[in-house]
Order: C-alpha cells, then structure tokens, then sequence
C-alpha cells in the first residue's frame, strides 16, 4: 500500500503563560503519521512528548493558558485537508472521538465514576455515531468484547472502581474505538500498568490496530516498548525533535548522542563464569535543561560525551541523513557517532 | 543453607488484613502475605519482585516491623524483633533503615536537608551538634550532593537528587540492613541509572545487606544477588539472579519475564508466551496453587494440592509440582 499522509504536524509550538514568564514547552516539532502507521514519541518528563499529544486537538483548558502555533493537518478520507489548529471548536469538537481519539495513563481519571461503564461507551456511540444509537447496547458489549474483557454482558453494568487498572484502561480503549477513529493517541497508556497487564494491552494495541487498519500516536517514555510497536520513532527532548525515523534502525545505530544515551541507560547485567558480573549502570550526566534556560545552541550538548564549541555556537537544524525513510537528526556530528 | 550466619531470617511470615464485617458470616481477610520464609545474608541483595498484589511491599514492612505480622518470626542478628516490644526495638532501629518510592513524600517540606538528616542522629543519639553537622555534610559527599546544599529545602532539589537525600537519610545511622522499596519507579529513565550506581556502590562499600523491592525486572536484575519471585503472597521461586533470569523453573517467572518489554526482542512479541488474566483478589485466593487460574501448564491437581517449596539446586527453590517444564 501506497503511504498516505493521515496527519502532519508542521512547526508546533505550544508555549504557556506562566507567573514566571513564558514556558517554551513544545518548540518548532514536525512529524507525519500515515494511515494504518504507528508513530512513537519518546521522552522524559519535560520533553514535551505529552504537550504535543494535547496539542494536535487542543486539549488544553482556560486556566492553562496555552498558546498553540504552526499547523497540524488532518487528511480526510475524501482527501481533504484541514487544519485543527484553525478550526473552529464546534468543528474540532466532531473531530475530537469521531476521528482521533485519545486514551491516557491514568484510566481512572478519564472515565466517570458514577456512571457504569456500559452507559459512558453507549454515550460515546450515540455522540459520534448518531446512526447506530439504537442498537447502542449490543455495540457496547461488542466492544467490550473487542478490547479483550471477558462475560462483557455482565461487565457492561459494572462501574469503574469495580475493576482493576488494566481493566479500566481496556474500558479506555472501547471508548476510544466506539467511534471508529482514525487515529488513535495514546498516552503512557500502560505506564501505571504491571508488566503482565503491560504487555496485554500493547498486544490488544497492536490488533486493534491491524484490524481497523487505524494511525497510531504512542507516546512513550520506554524505548523498549517502541522497538514492540511502532513503525517509526520521534525522539523528543527539551520541547524538540532531536532524532526521527525508522524504529530499527534507530534502535540499532542511534543517530544522536541522546537516544543512544537513552538506549543505553537501560541497566544491563552480563553473567560471567569467573568472577564478578559486569553491571552496566550508565546514567545521563547531568539534568534537562528548564524551560527558561535553553542555551542557544544544542539543547543536549551541557550533557553530551560529544559535545564541542561550534554545537552550542547557534542553533542546530534537524539535519536529513537519508532521503528515504525520512531520517534526521539534529546533531552536527552524527556522522561521527560510533 | 550453608554460608555466612544470615543477618535476617524470616519464617513462616503472615500478613492478613481483616476486611469489613458483612452480614452475619465470619470476617473474611485479605491475605497479602502467607508464608513467606527467607534469609539475608549480610552484605547480601535479595530482590523481591511480582505484580501489584503479590504482597513485596508488605514484606518489606514486616521485615522491619513496621507492620505487625499475623504470624511468622523476624530474626535480626539472631532476635525475633517480631516479639520485642517497642522500646526494645528502638537500638535495633538504628541497625534497619528503609528508602521509599516517593521522595517527594518521605521529606518533610518545611525543614533543610541539615534538619532532616540531623534529626535522624539526634534521635539515635548520635553525636553532639558539631559532630552532627560534619557527618550531615560527609554523607552529602558520599551520595554524590554538596554538603554546601545542607541549608536548602526538599522542594529546591529534582527528584533524583530528593532521593540522594534520602539514601542519605538512611545510611545517617550506620544501618546494616536497608529496605529499599521502588526507589527509582517515580525517577525518570537517565536519572534511575545512577542512583542504582550509587546505592550499589554504597551496598559494597559498607558491606550493607538489602531487601531489594521493584517493578521492574531489569532494575531487580542489575541489583540482586539473590531474586525472590512472589505471587498473591506466596513464594514460587527463588534462586541466584543468574539463575531466575536465565533458568526459570516456575511458570509465574517464565510468564514475568516474557512480559517485560526487551529491547533485544525486536520480534513484535508474536511468539512470547503472554500471561492471561489479572492477578486475583487477595481475599479470595485460589485453592491449591495460587498460580494455577493463569497458568498454562495448569493441572487437574493443582486445584487440590498447594505446592511446597521445593529445592532444585543449591539456593534454587520453586513452589510447583511439575517438574517438566524448562522455559
């Protein structure tokens, strides 16, 4: 199948007005998801990854004061295109569930809890897909169904504080689907999860998605779970994308000091025979910049092995590295990376 | 067991928590621990993991006594701390500290890291101000801070550097025997690295044993000597790291690993065995093998028979009765 642009992002910055002055939380990030494509963005707390998620649909509240620039495209099926950013809310609000929803980290907080479960996946049914009110109540068994709860009959009566965290998320998920997105953002959406519940919901992700043939956003802080999932990866840090492409090959030769650093902070154990083990315990020097600090050069560079004068000098651009596959780096010595 | 005389031993420890009267039937409890033994050699990491219910959390409070236990023995240095009253325990204290997940919780907001370590010795008697300010600032040094930081207050620090404070905190008393449950869960990945270099460095170098007590299978790895698997408060395996993350025997610890995301795997996780289900509820356990309702190898006898922990090499036990499974 022919790549189909689904979403584009281009320029975003998303800045909030704060006592202290303006927060540049997202600064300049582009990226594509095409149709039936997982796209990952990785980061650390403060890199910006979740502030773009809210971005694309402007999730942001009064008291948030946020302001949002660039332009974020939605390609229609009829292939027209939109800009959300643009957009008025009315329309934005169609957008939002009919054809990109979004599931969090914390399903608990997401869901309403005097409502049953069954009642919020039928609300959401009749919002976005008027035509199939009627048979709301079999949909939303049906989806329960989909997203793996077993005796859905009986599950749809319950009220969230009756399940359990992965349950809950599942219930995140039927919601999400109920009105057929066609792409799906998903934030952290296992990181309060054990790692058997984890590793349940990353394969329910990944059928779900081949089966409704969806774009997936999956916003991670886990390299590991992307080599699992996704197609391609943004890796984000201090409000910018610092490295893109695709996942293997980024997992395997890191194009940037900091997604190689961030492979490689992963702590490893190699067993010998004789003697000790080694442990490889290979933190980040140093902490992110604040917000109101960036140098002006690479943002990463006061934490880099390779950092030289000429990288804090200016700003550095995202540098293409191949034509195809839409690699790039924002590094100006990433040809000298082992 | 052979080897050194070990510092902790725990036998047949219990923790049930009575639940709500309803209606006239017996109180039902929840029974988070049931039987849990083990030994800590000193000097020695064991590592507790298991999912959310499987009961480490409180076997990390009971070994310090920070819960009562509902049956079971605790022996510190040969003493049941389990059957000491308070006061009793009180020097002992000094020999058993513990680091929590949340350091933005386990630091009082409104005193300096000074006060918070100082108070610490003072109410272990230990030193005169002088003396106490000195050992506040070389603990400093020691957990990679600056004893010039000891006037500022929790909230100037990040997270990673609040539990550096922590460990710091701890290791104030000279303790023997440290719990550390979670430290790094609310950590952000580069900064895990290096305090798990830090309490591994101090673990050496003062010759410290730890209860070992994490999520997350790769960080239990690179800690622990020895790896003690738990579920719904039972154990099902424990052996030498090497041998619970290379060799598994029992099934629960196969399914764990095979859920942990790898780097190396690569592969989709098409072919990984995914465990089903959710761990049960606590208050009403399977009979038999607790294991049994998610396990893929289950048996007919499972639901009768509880398993006994059984050794299969030295130091290596497992609590399954099948004896055919490699993984």
């Amino acid at each position: 199948m022919e790549p189909a642009p689904l979403l584009e992002v281009r320029d975003l910055r998303t800045r909030f007005q704060t006592r202290r002055g303006v927060l540049r939380a997202v600064d300049g990030v582009a990226f594509a998801v095409d149709r039936g494509e997982t796209v990952a963005i990785v980061g650390e707390s403060g890199s910006g990854k979740s502030v773009t998620a809210m971005s694309i649909l402007r999730l942001f509240g009064r008291t948030d004061r946020a302001s949002i620039e660039g332009a974020i495209l939605l390609h229609g099926r009829d292939g027209g295109v939109r800009d959300l950013l643009t957009l008025p809310e009315p329309a934005l609000r169609d957008v939002r569930g009919r054809e990109i929803a979004v599931i969090f980290q914390d399903p608990s907080a997401s869901l309403n809890p005097v409502f049953t479960i069954g009642e919020q996946i039928r609300e959401a049914i009749r919002r976005h897909r008027p035509a199939e009110a009627a048979r709301a109540d079999a949909a939303a068994v049906e989806l329960l169904r989909d997203v793996g709860i077993a005796d859905p009959e009986r599950r749809v009566a319950a009220y969230p504080h009756q399940l359990s965290g992965g349950m809950r998320q599942r219930v995140m998920i039927a919601i999400a689907l109920a009105c057929q997105p066609r792409l799906l953002i998903a934030d952290e959406p296992t990181t309060a999860l054990d790692v058997t519940i984890q590793a349940q919901i990353m394969r329910l992700l990944a059928d779900l998605k081949a089966a409704r043939g969806m774009g997936l956003l999956f916003i991670t802080h886990d390299l590991a779970l992307v080599g699992e999932i996704a197609d391609r990866v943004v890796v984000m840090y201090a409000g910018q994308v610092v490295e893109t492409g695709r996942t293997a090959e980024i997992l395997a030769r890191p194009r940037h000091p900091y997604t190689r650093a961030l492979l490689e902070c992963r702590p490893e154990r190699h067993y010998r025979d004789e003697g000790e083990d080694e442990r490889l315990l290979r933190p980040i020097a140093g902490a992110p910049p604040r917000p109101s600090e960036v140098a002006p050069g690479c943002r990463f560079a006061p934490r880099c092995p390779m950092a030289e004068a000429r990288c804090t000098a200016a700003a550095i651009p995202l540098i293409e590295l191949a034509p195809a596959g839409g690699r790039a780096s924002r590094c100006i010595r990433w040809e000298d990376m082992p | 067991m052979t080897g050194p005389a070990p510092l902790m031993e725990v036998d047949d420890l219990a923790k049930h928590f009575p639940l709500p009267r309803r209606g006239l039937g017996a109180r039902g409890a929840v029974r988070a621990v049931d039987g849990v033994s083990f030994r800590v050699a000193p000097g020695e990491v064991l590592g507790l993991v298991g999912e959310s219910g499987s009961g480490k959390s409180t076997v990390g409070r009971l070994a310090l006594r920070l819960l009562e236990p509902t049956r079971g023995a605790v022996r510190f240095e040969g003493r049941d701390i389990t059957a000491q009253s308070l006061r009793q325990l009180r020097p002992l204290r000094r020999s058993m500290q513990m680091v929590f997940q949340d350091p933005y919780a386990s630091l009082n907001p409104r005193r300096s890291v000074g006060q918070a370590i100082g108070e610490v010795l003072r109410l272990h008697r230990i030193g005169d101000r002088a003396d106490r300010h000195d050992r506040a600032a070389a603990l400093m040094t020691k957990v990679g801070l600056s004893p010039a930081d000891l006037g500022r207050m929790p909230r100037e620090f990040s997270g990673g550097q609040r539990q550096r404070i922590a460990i710091a905190r701890a290791l104030a008393v000279e303790p023997r025997f440290l719990v550390a449950d979670e430290p790094v869960s609310a950590l952000d990945v580069s900064i895990q690295a290096g305090i798990l270099a830090l309490l591994r460095g101090l673990q050496a170098e003062l010759n410290l044993a730890m209860l070992f007590i994490s999520h997350d299978l790769s960080v239990v790895e690179v800690m622990a000597d020895r790896v003690m698997v738990l579920y719904l408060g039972r154990v099902m395996e424990v052996g030498p790291t090497r041998t619970i993350f290379t060799q598994p025997r029992h099934p629960y610890t196969a399914g764990l690993l095979a859920a942990a995301p790898r780097l190396d795997r690569g592969d989709g996780g098409e072919a990984r065995v995914v465990l089903r289900d959710e761990i049960p509820s606590p208050a009403n356990p399977p009979s038999g093998c607790v294991f049994r309702t998610r396990c893929p190898f289950v048996l007919p006898a499972c639901a009768t028979e509880v398993p006994q922990p059984r050794a299969l090499a030295p130091g290596h036990q497992m609590a399954c009765i099948r004896d055919d499974l490699r993984f």
